[in-house]
């Protein structure tokens, strides 16, 4: 998500809601952020108001006098800001994590709100996605000596923590919420009689239970101590999302995400667990003791989506409702924050990123999922203060198997009972006449297995394309008693799914082998042993192939993910699956009280609680440490992941993948070392990522500090220049003195820490420089390597990924006058010879014609020059140094009244970039272009008067056409981590030129620069109607082009 | 980093009647270029610049990344990356020398506000001979700028006798505080307002001074 902000001329907000095809009187929700912090890093400085922000280890006490005074200044001022918009839709108010409001605006009364005084950002409010027991035991919480027993057992681990779950809601009636036991001291839904076992909600906590729609007070106890709802954002979408007959508008779960996540983070201990049918043993929450407070901010409302079937249901959770929510949790006094949405890959300045930030220095820990969408460079929340938790396998695997009528047995994962010998049948054979021959190897649909040929019968099934348990339901429909699942290839997992026949899952060999058998026999017969638990059967843990990558698109010199806990095939409480539209009103209407449900579900939603609940318990152990002090015990203690098959970049055994290891919570407990963060190391560290103004209150009062100097467990420099050194501060949190050593390694670097030994007292801090110095890395690529400290007891490891780099330089330069000498500096990771090679300088190719008004772009309009469209085919040679095509308001009849985009598409049709500015003034540009013959595209998005008359400028620079009309000077001799001036002049008639500077070490271009002459006489800018550019428009404009993209 | 003498020790001089007939040296008249290793321009009245290493004839607004020295509304010279100029005359004849104006040039925006980075090293040859001389440059200002010192010469022996050739280069400080050349392209500097007596005028200065002279070396 990207912001309005107040000198922002083109701005691209991605807009979520449908319906906006320009800037019009239509008014959508918009979060507005003022300047004054909010209440939690509120640390004094206006006259009268005193410093509200808790201190290191406190807890934010909302009653306080002077958090009230200051909460009433707030909303002065935040009245005050929202005098400028007359009659503007308050949707909410924020003022603890998070200083501003959501309200309903039109585009034009966001761009003056954009601009009014004390206010620091307005964003469009953006829709985001919800991202899907064994865990305990394979974490080790239940080992002797473990992290449970050190907290009291299974009956005080996590004790009067508060865990909020920020999600779909909650299923009430569910065991693991409840506050109940039977007389076997099992948990029980509280709605049933039996003996309470927790006491009264811890004295801060002052959340509520909501009522709503099949919910009252009474669905809440002393287990589950809040349920709260937030909907103004998503409601301020209601003429476009019409609410969904499933969902309810209270704090009761619709999907289960909610209830599984909140769970796996503080779910009971000991809850019997069935599935399908089957028992599968109990389940237990991390921190089984933790109380949980649940707040609802996603919602189930029918998708707009015309391509799908009527009805169908479509989940998001809105950034608004996100930040009401986190505000309240922190405000109720939550500990710990689960947050199993998704959210910015981008942006510190995220609404949520920064209300979390807010939350965490009022010392409530956060866990957010990286997202599902790896194995791709896609990990979301990316800011330091959050623990971002990637997902990963873990080894429960019931096991099961077929003997088969020759006596031969074959073992795989089955989750199901035994079935006695049966007739066996190749899925292949069983197909009904005339059914495709593919979905009936996969047993693809209920209708395609021919029940005369399956009736009574164990069928084997391919996998692949359908869900795996939707194969056996396939069986069964057509009277199947059992079914064979058999994998196509040996990278395939193998699942213990809930299947709804017997079953098996085997692997590629030991299928094949039972194809051939079924196929060679004439009456072939199986009979299916029953599943069991079988721990340390299946390699793990393993990355999760759909577990975002990083490195963090935000900031490379910040680890994302932070790590990694189970979040493949986790079990856990579900919502009931409602099967009618009655059922469902049942509900609503507190007539039927659903049974408790059980999933299994993957997703870093799934991984994401298993950390929240970890730091519940951490936060029980250590009442006193920080969130990054959890944090840091986390990731210094993990272990790495075992290799998977990714290839490159996306191999989850990278730090990009797992990120510093898979959380070990025993030896999280006692780290032994931690890496605390303050709050003005997070100021300086935002002010040196230029994510806040360098020029405003803040980064002149705490200065700035580069990225990979933030004191973070994770050592990350994203660009080396042959030597990089970064500084580190350790605190002992042990209670006795330590002597810790340093060792380090990164291939192809050498690494030294100073001092190379630390001797520490209890608590007692120091800074430790560990310099990086490249020796044989191939520059350009990232190295991995680790930083470890031990005393003997402890090892605090770090992860480090570092990337050599042996040139910097300014990518574009940009000068004007018909001569001319200038120079700038280029950073040089390398030593020795340094020399430059000049293309250019070219004057452009200038091509006038005329379009009029347009409407959404495509290729074939712009290749068939449709109304409003022209297109100009530019062929582009072998090796050519650089393409660059460009619009100029001095050059379109409207002289800045005319708004025309760019477009640049390839010769096969594919768009490459666009220039979408509010005016004409737009360009694109790419170096060393692959040969072909490309289109630019001219968009007429709105010619003043509805027709504009514009000259295209165009260059395409051979690799070595050098108009002698330009000089360059570089230095002989560079220095690895050194800096050097090159300096370049010109002398040329009036146009505008067109050249590429590259940089070469002798044998390879290190680099280049892109240099724009503009040697024509200067504009009477005056002249231009260039006020007409309005922040309105770029954004109604920006709306538009991404929905048009949205489409494609 | 080494902390210096005060920032204006190099603009010290007597109140000395001012030489009535100077040449001075501004760079003005020539077209912004740039200029690699024995690359030569003459710069008027029969001066020649060669270039040591690389340079650069421009103005103030010329820098990216690269800090260029303020107070200085004309063009001046840039010696770049440990690089300098050799000062002659084309016709091969001796002259004289009153002062000059030179600035330190960063490659990039440093916070050392009110240290001195850098000297500026001239070596005045006579012949084969040369006395070195070196002078702080003025020290980054509150704002991070570098401006433009004024150094004066006044009373400095070997300025007054027949001078073949003049080397200018600058020298950096290190932790240390040694000043090197070369010191990885750091030794960068901007010079002007080259003052040259003309003809008799010379012998109305040959008293006076001062400890502007910091090193002294005999080649």
């Amino acid at each position: 998500m990207k912001k309005l902000q107040r000198s922002t001329l083109s701005v691209t907000l991605l807009v979520a809601l449908a319906g906006v095809s320009q800037a019009d009187d239509a008014k959508r929700a918009y979060i507005v952020q003022l300047v004054d912090k909010p209440v939690a890093t509120y640390s004094g400085g206006i006259a009268n108001l005193p410093a509200t922000q808790p201190a290191a280890g406190s807890k934010l006490d909302i009653s306080a006098a002077s958090v009230q005074q200051y909460i009433d200044y707030l909303e002065t001022r935040q009245d005050h800001v929202l005098g400028n918009i007359g009659d503007a839709e308050v949707l909410a108010r924020f003022n603890t994590v998070f200083n501003g409001f959501s309200v309903l605006l039109t585009d034009a009364q966001a761009a003056k709100l954009a601009n009014a005084s004390g206010v620091a950002a307005v964003t469009v409010d953006e829709a985001r996605e919800l991202d899907t027991s064994y865990t305990t035991r394979f974490l080790g919480l239940d080992a002797a000596g473990g992290l449970w027993e050190q907290l009291g057992g299974n009956a005080g681990a996590g004790e009067d923590i508060i865990v909020g779950i920020i999600d779909g809601g909650v299923t009430p009636e569910n065991p693991a919420f409840s506050d109940k036991v039977d007389g076997n001291g099992t948990p029980i839904a509280a709605h049933l009689p039996g003996t309470v076992v927790y006491g009264p909600a811890p004295a801060r906590w002052s959340g509520s239970c909501q009522e709503g729609v099949g919910f009252t007070t009474s669905h809440c106890n002393n287990k589950l101590i809040g349920a709260q709802f937030f909907d103004a954002s998503y409601q301020s979408t209601s003429h476009i999302n019409k609410p969904h007959y499933l969902e309810y508008r209270s704090p009761r779960d619709q999907g289960g995400h909610g209830t599984h996540t909140a769970s796996t983070a503080a779910g009971n201990h000991g809850v019997p667990v069935s599935v399908a049918g089957v028992s599968v043993g109990k389940t237990s929450g991390m921190a089984p003791r933790a109380r949980i407070a649940a707040y609802k901010v996603c919602w189930t409302f029918i998708d707009t989506d015309t391509t799908k079937p009527p009805n169908t249901p479509k989940n998001s959770c809105f950034n608004g409702d996100s930040v009401a929510a986190i505000e309240k949790a922190v405000q109720d006094g939550v500990d710990v924050i689960n947050y199993s949405i998704s959210g910015t890959q981008t942006n510190f300045n995220d609404p949520v990123e920064q209300a979390f930030f807010a939350a965490s220095r009022a010392g409530v820990f956060v866990a957010a999922s990286a997202g599902n969408s790896g194995p791709g460079n896609q990990v979301a929340h990316i800011s330091p203060w959050l623990t971002t938790v990637a997902a990963s396998t873990h080894d429960r695997f019931y096991e099961g198997g077929i003997v088969l009528g020759n006596g031969m047995e074959y073992r795989g994962a089955s989750l199901t009972d035994a079935l006695p010998t049966s007739a066996m049948i190749l899925a292949a054979n069983a197909g009904r006449e005339g059914a495709n021959p593919d979905d009936v190897r996969l047993c693809l649909k209920t209708d395609v297995l021919d029940p005369a040929k399956v009736a009574g019968k164990i069928v084997v099934c391919d996998r692949g394309v359908n869900a795996r348990v939707d194969k056996s339901a396939a069986v069964k429909n057509a009277g199947g008693v059992g079914m064979v699942l058999v994998n196509n290839t040996a990278t395939e997992s193998l699942n213990d799914d809930p299947h709804s026949v017997p079953s098996v899952h085997l692997d590629n060999v030991k299928g094949a082998a039972v194809k051939a058998y079924v196929a060679a026999t004439a009456a072939a017969s199986g009979q299916l042993l029953k599943g069991e638990a079988k721990p340390g059967v299946v390699p793990a843990p393993v990355m999760a192939a759909f577990s975002s990558r990083g490195p963090n698109k935000a900031n490379a010199n910040i680890l994302k993910p932070d790590l990694t806990a189970p979040g493949v095939s986790i079990l856990a409480a579900y919502a009931p699956t409602v099967t009618s539209p009655e059922m469902r009103n049942a509900i609503a209407n507190l007539t039927l009280i659903p049974d408790a449900t059980y999933d299994y579900l993957q997703g870093t939603s799934m991984s994401s609680p298993h950390v929240a609940g970890l730091a519940a318990l951490l936060k029980h152990k250590h009442p006193d440490w920080s969130p990054a002090a959890i944090k840091s015990a986390l990731m210094t203690t993990t272990y790495g992941v075992l290799p998977d098959n990714q290839p490159g970049a996306a191999q989850g055994a990278l730090p990009w993948g797992q990120g510093a290891g898979h959380v070990n919570p025993n030896k999280a407990a006692d780290p032994g070392l931690i890496y605390d963060v303050g709050t003005d190391d997070y100021y300086r560290f935002l002010c040196g990522a230029n994510a806040l103004p360098a020029s405003g209150a803040i980064c002149r009062s705490v200065g700035s500090v580069a990225a990979y100097n933030l004191n973070l467990p994770s050592i990350t420099v994203a660009e080396v220049y042959g030597k990089a050194t970064v500084t580190r501060t350790v605190k002992n949190v042990s209670h006795v003195n330590a002597v810790y050593t340093a060792s380090a390694n990164v291939p192809g670097f050498t690494v030294t820490a100073s001092p190379s030994v630390l001797n520490l007292a209890p608590g007692q801090s120091a800074s430790y420089t560990l310099t990086l110095t490249r020796t044989t890395a191939p520059m350009g690529e990232w190295a991995f390597g680790e930083l470890r400290w031990q005393d003997g007891q402890h090892v605090v490891r770090s992860p480090i990924t570092v990337k050599p780099s042996a040139l910097t330089a300014p990518a574009n330069l940009n000068y004007t006058g018909t001569t001319g000498s200038k120079l700038f500096t280029v950073g040089t990771g390398f030593a020795g010879s340094m020399s430059t090679l000049k293309a250019g300088l070219k004057p452009a190719t200038r091509t006038t014609a005329s379009v009029g008004l347009a409407g959404a772009s495509s290729y074939a309009k712009c290749l068939n020059n449709a109304a409003g469209f022209r297109s100009f085919p530019i062929a582009v040679p072998a090796n050519a140094a650089a393409l660059r095509v460009a619009l100029y308001d001095r050059y379109s009849s409207g002289q800045g009244a005319d708004d025309l985009d760019l477009e640049l598409y390839s010769s096969t049709g594919t768009r490459l970039a666009t220039s979408a500015g509010a005016t004409t003034n737009e360009a694109i540009q790419a170096r060393a272009p692959a040969a072909g013959t490309y289109l630019a595209c001219v968009v007429g998005y709105a010619p003043a008067g509805g027709n504009s008359t514009f000259t295209l400028f165009s260059w395409v620079i051979g690799n070595t056409e050098d108009a002698g009309n330009w000089k360059a000077v570089a230095p002989s001799k560079v220095y690895t981590g050194g800096t050097a001036s090159v300096a370049l002049s010109w002398n040329v008639p009036a146009d505008k030129y067109l050249g590429v500077l590259r940089y070469s070490d002798g044998s390879s271009v290190l680099g280049s620069s892109m240099v724009l002459i503009d040697a024509e006489p200067a504009t009477n800018t005056s002249k231009l109607a260039n006020q007409a550019l309005t922040a309105s428009k770029a954004a109604a404009k920006a709306s538009l082009l991404a929905k048009q993209d949205a489409l494609r | 980093m080494y902390k210096s003498l005060k920032n204006g020790l190099v603009a010290l001089l007597l109140a000395l009647a001012t030489p009535s007939f100077a040449d001075v040296i501004t760079f003005d008249n020539l077209d912004p270029s740039v200029y690699g290793e024995g690359e030569s321009v003459l710069v008027g009245d029969g001066f020649r610049v060669t270039t040591l290493g690389m340079g650069l004839v421009g103005d103030s607004a010329s820098c990216f990344v690269a800090v260029c020295p303020q107070g200085n509304d004309s063009q001046y010279w840039s010696a770049l990356n440990d690089g300098g100029i050799w000062l002659d005359r084309v016709d091969g004849q001796g002259f004289q020398l009153l002062g000059f104006d030179a600035a330190f040039l960063a490659p990039m925006p440093v916070n050392a506000v009110g240290e001195v980075i850098a000297r500026i090293i001239l070596d005045v040859f006579h012949g084969d001979d040369y006395t070195r001389y070196q002078f702080d440059l003025p020290a980054q200002t509150e704002g991070g700028g570098f401006y433009f010192g004024h150094i004066d010469l006044y009373g400095l022996d070997a300025v007054f006798a027949d001078i073949s050739a003049l080397r200018f280069f600058a020298c950096t400080f290190d932790s240390s505080g040694q000043c090197s050349n070369p010191n990885e392209n750091l030794g960068q500097f901007g010079l002007d307002d080259i003052r040259i007596p003309a003809g008799e005028t010379m012998t109305l200065f040959g008293f006076g001074l001062l400890g502007l002279a910091l090193l002294r070396r005999r080649g």
